[in-house]
């Protein structure tokens, strides 16, 4: 599914990816964690052609998109669903009218739009304010309608940005279950994030540890949850975290 | 393509209409007032073009006979003239049809004709001559002066040629204006819909990163752009009628005591739609250059 070989990306002399090399599989679950600065941001945008890189290649779903003309870039963004670590909601546009854009790009009828939208909304806990102005909404709830919004277009590859960081531990949870319900439906998910409550809690398979814009080590054996039972989905016994090795 | 993203970006555009209609009002009323000056200039080559068709009619040489003039004299003079490569057509108009014809001139004011006998204007020989051979008309003209049967030989062509030269300048002067004035419109579209994408940079920022397409982030300046081009087009037309009516009688009244009795004419519907089109195709041009310029600078 995704495929980088030698990515390096530099911001003047910041060098935000250094020779980054990954595989995530189709269908995998993938945590992005180390402290701020390690590059974690910059390798989830160069996932969507946000961010292109200075060297390297970015294979995703079989394309390197390092090398698609700008005019494809559209189509792939449309085929991943983000969840933007300052949320990216037109403030003041309702709740629904955000998730409703996902669609919308595509040209779905209305009533589609309309339907999808409000369950995507109530995915999240947030149908009795669809109809709210961003603008009026709680920090945590626009993250969630974020959420929505990168759900809503039932993407193959989910792409999260601290989609927790504004949320109490309890909607944290809740979060974190919809994610593993969606990478239990296939869906290829990699959330960068520097909460340890997440790396434990979250259903990921494995969990990339990075620093300085380089990969330092992989967590695996995580692809049962450590919360299992909250998610009622089949795998082995869930147990701890434990490094397998370092990727550079 | 589905009818969807149409109802979106109709939204969109009346959304950026809304949201600064002050600029947008006053950049329908500048595209407007510049479109007024257009129309004003083709109002009046279409006029002139009028004048010169009903005084010229071709190009015209009016022979008046002396009265006593003999009759085979002049049936002679008639067919060596249409036998005349130069001549499209000869035509003998009795005294009779002279008057009927200034009668008919005069308009609505028939009364000045009050005492005249219909015989007592000349009978003449009108010749029409091939516009193409127009700069040759000399020799006709001397056959014409040296027959004994003519009294007087008048000919439109100078004053047609005259009336030419004034409706090219006219012509010249209103692509040169109009030329100048489309850029104008075009300047003030580009910046009304700069500002449009300016106040909604951080949507069109969204839009791109959730996966929309420039098409589908453009066309809504795109249609905004046209609709300022159409209204601006309608407000220039219904002022360049308000216009026509009011100036049109005392000018009439002018023009009538000069040349001749034409009517004023306004603008076809068909080139009032030409106009409006290339209105819509202006908006759509300038809107097109302040989405790509923001597109550059994004990219």
């Amino acid at each position: 599914m995704i495929e980088l070989f030698g990515v390096t990306k530099k911001y003047g002399a910041l060098t935000a990816l250094a020779n980054v090399n990954l595989r995530i599989g189709a269908g995998e679950f993938v945590l992005l964690s180390g402290p701020s600065g390690a590059g974690k941001t910059t390798l989830l945008r160069t996932l969507f052609a946000a961010v292109r890189p200075d060297e390297g290649r970015v294979v995703v779903d079989g394309r390197d998109i390092t090398r698609i003309p700008r005019r494809a870039v559209p189509d792939l963004r449309r085929s991943v669903g983000v969840v933007f670590q300052d949320f990216k909601l037109l403030a003041e546009r309702s709740a629904l009218a955000n998730v409703a854009i996902a669609l919308e790009i595509r040209g779905l009828p209305p009533a589609q739009v309309q339907t999808r939208s409000q369950l995507a909304l109530a995915a999240v806990g947030l149908e009795a304010r669809a109809a709210t102005r961003v603008s009026s909404l709680s920090g945590g709830e626009q993250q969630r309608v974020a959420i929505a919004r990168a759900l809503v277009g039932s993407p193959a590859l989910l792409l999260a940005d601290e989609p927790t960081g504004n949320l109490d531990p309890e909607r944290s949870h809740d979060i974190l279950d919809l994610l593993a319900l969606e990478a239990g439906r296939g869906t290829t998910i990699v959330v960068a994030t520097h909460d340890p409550m997440v790396v434990q809690n979250a259903a990921a398979h494995r969990v990339v540890l990075m620093d300085g814009g380089q990969i330092v080590g992989t967590l695996s054996g995580a692809n049962a949850p450590v919360n299992l039972p909250r998610m009622a989905r089949p795998g082995p016994t869930p147990g701890l975290l434990r490094p397998v090795e370092v990727a550079t | 393509m589905s009818l969807h993203p149409l109802r979106y970006w109709a939204a969109q555009a009346l959304r950026g209409i809304r949201a600064s209609w002050t600029v947008q009002l006053a950049a329908v009323g500048s595209i407007s007032v510049g479109l007024l000056l257009v129309g004003l200039v083709a109002l009046g080559a279409k006029n002139l073009d009028r004048l010169v068709a009903t005084v010229g009619n071709g190009l015209q040489v009016t022979a008046y006979l002396r009265p006593d003039a003999d009759h085979a004299r002049v049936a002679a003079l008639t067919r060596m003239l249409s036998r005349n490569r130069l001549v499209a057509s000869v035509r003998r108009v009795s005294p009779e049809e002279a008057h009927r014809r200034l009668e008919a001139s005069l308009g609505d004011r028939p009364g000045l004709l009050d005492g005249v006998e219909p015989g007592f204007l000349p009978a003449s020989l009108e010749l029409t001559l091939r516009r193409s051979e127009a700069d040759r008309v000399r020799p006709i003209l001397a056959l014409l002066s040296a027959s004994p049967a003519v009294e007087e030989v008048d000919y439109l062509g100078q004053w047609v040629n005259r009336l030419s030269s004034i409706l090219a300048l006219v012509r010249g002067l209103g692509v040169a204006v109009a030329i100048i004035i489309c850029l104008a419109c075009l300047y003030i579209v580009v910046s009304t819909i700069r500002l449009g994408v300016f106040a909604r940079r951080e949507e069109i920022g969204i839009l791109r990163l959730v996966g929309a397409t420039e098409r589908y982030v453009r066309a809504p300046f795109l249609l905004e752009g046209a609709l300022q081009g159409v209204a601006g087009a309608l407000l220039a037309s219904g002022l360049l009628y308000l216009l026509f009516r009011v100036a049109t009688p005392p000018l009439e009244g002018l023009w009538g005591q000069g040349l001749s009795s034409a009517r004023f004419a306004f603008l076809s519907p068909a080139q009032l739609l030409a106009g409006i089109g290339v209105a819509v195709l202006l908006g759509l041009l300038g809107s097109r250059m302040a989405v790509a310029r923001h597109g550059r600078s994004e990219a």
